[in-house]
């Protein structure tokens, strides 16, 4: 199995990052600290495009879940974008899939996080 | 048919060496035929196993050993891996799915493994897991 590989576009005021590979106990730390200092850079709204990861731990899901909190903290929020069927069977597993914004395409979660507002509202 | 017998590895408290005997075994499922799931599942569980005897367990310290025993058959895959901490009680960590601990970055290895694996059980010390996975079909 691969390293895992981050990539990076903008899309609207989203940063999205592609991951792809293995979030497993040696990338977990290198996710963790490459995002976490865009985030405190000002990329507070992340998308994690999960299309191409085909495999995570719960060393990477504590990454995913460390950068979800800081996003919320500065006002921003993280969202998981297209997780392959055995990645969204750990957040299901998990029951991350309550904690993240998970969506099947961009639309998708952006109405996810408006329903979200609107809960919290 | 008769069992094979258990391989023995001794690794230090270092991810890179947990990452090669992770792969060896996930290569001897494969060459058994092991569905992907299956795979992903053996995979998932040595991770959190492995991660939690050097974390945990041997508190990173690269001085303390890890022992894995592993045997790899067309019928199941067994592990048993061990580390030299004091132990724990695995009844005592408290389920990372309540609510309250949902943004909890950690905690969830033994969960994944119980939900993963067809058998999980530590010893009485609490420093060796002993992992069963059965061929899915």
């Amino acid at each position: 199995m691969s390293n895992l590989e981050i990539s990076y576009s903008e899309c609207q005021r989203n940063l999205v990052v592609k991951l792809a590979g293995a979030a497993d106990m040696s990338q977990a730390n290198l996710l963790r600290n490459q995002l976490e200092t865009l985030v405190m850079g000002g990329k507070r709204n992340l998308i994690l495009d999960l299309e191409d990861l085909e495999f995570i731990c719960s060393l990477g899901l504590g990454a995913m879940i460390h950068l979800h909190t800081l996003c919320r903290k500065l006002g921003g929020n993280l969202g998981i974008l297209n997780p392959q069927p055995q990645v969204r069977k750990v957040f299901k597993t998990t029951c991350l899939d309550q904690l993240f914004l998970i969506g099947n395409n961009q639309e998708e979660l952006e109405r996810k996080k408006q329903d979200r507002q609107g809960e919290s509202l | 048919m008769p069992r094979n017998s258990f391989e023995k590895i001794e690794i230090v408290s270092v991810f890179p060496q947990a990452k090669q005997v992770e792969d060896l075994i996930i290569e001897q499922a494969e060459k058994l035929g092991y569905s992907e799931e299956d795979i992903f599942a053996l995979r998932l569980s040595l991770e959190e196993a492995l991660t939690n005897a050097i974390r945990h367990g041997n508190g990173q310290d690269p001085q303390k050993k890890v022992k894995i025993r592993y045997r790899a058959q067309p019928e199941e895959v067994e592990i048993y891996i061990a580390d030299e901490g004091k132990g724990f009680d695995p009844s005592l960590v408290p389920d990372p799915t309540r609510e309250d601990k949902l943004e909890c970055p950690s905690g969830r290895g033994i969960m994944l493994m119980r939900a993963y694996m067809d058998l999980l059980e530590y010893n009485v010390r609490g420093n060796e897991v002993h992992l069963v996975k059965q061929r899915l079909s």
